[in-house]
């Protein structure tokens, strides 16, 4: 498994930042996240929305396994308060949402995260196949909050399986 | 009986509003927008530890 890239915690900024070997920067932040509580029509707390940003580069992207290690190994950190849980949200801009999903659940499953955290997933289709949101969610099953999570995704899947059958 | 206000019309509106967060903190993270903006919209960011 490649080592994760060394990376730094700006205060002002309130994120990550790390460099690969090719000069492309990223940022990872954090955002309080209420979806979860809409969802499930009760509170949630301490789920966070997580964003991925690559920065200022036009160069093409390549495939680095440091960049899903890097990321995950942020989120690990992140995830070793328990009771904090991470929602991430791909955008459905650009037809690249599935590209995006695809991507992190890759950075999951080669990653330390699958042994220790639950990930519940969930395919939301809206009016046109443009509007498909593609969502996970990374808990650990000790969080406080974990029955209230795995409630609002599966009650939500089945508003949405409905359809499908 | 409590009636649930939850339905597929809400959920796609929560992932809707979910993915416009988004968008505004990349925006943020880029320097298109200040933190005061996103403040304004409700996004706060979180520390991570």
């Amino acid at each position: 498994m490649p080592s994760h890239y060394k990376f730094h915690y700006i205060e002002e900024e309130i994120g990550y930042y790390f460099d690969t070997d090719l000069d492309v920067s990223y940022k990872v932040t954090f955002t309080e996240s209420n979806t979860l509580s809409d969802l499930a029509e009760e509170g949630i707390a301490n789920v966070y929305s997580v964003n991925i940003d690559r920065l200022g580069s036009d160069k093409k992207s390549v495939k680095d396994l440091r960049i899903g290690e890097t990321v995950s190994y942020i989120l690990t950190q992140f995830l070793s308060d328990r009771s904090n849980s991470i929602l991430f949200v791909c955008s459905a801009d650009n037809m690249q949402a599935y590209c995006r999903y695809r991507k992190f659940n890759g950075w999951y499953s080669n990653s330390s995260l699958k042994d220790q955290y639950i990930k519940s997933d969930l395919i939301a289709k809206g009016q046109t196949p443009e509007e498909t949101y593609f969502t996970s969610v990374i808990y650990h099953p000790e969080n406080p909050s974990a029955e209230a999570i795995e409630k609002a995704i599966n009650t939500t899947k089945d508003y949405f399986d409905k359809d499908a059958a | 009986m409590k009636t649930s206000a939850v339905n597929k019309a809400s959920i796609i509106q929560a992932l809707r509003k979910a993915v416009e967060d988004k968008k505004d903190v990349s925006r943020y993270v880029r320097g298109e927008i200040t933190r005061a903006d996103l403040e304004r919209k409700g996004i706060k960011l979180a520390k991570p530890l």
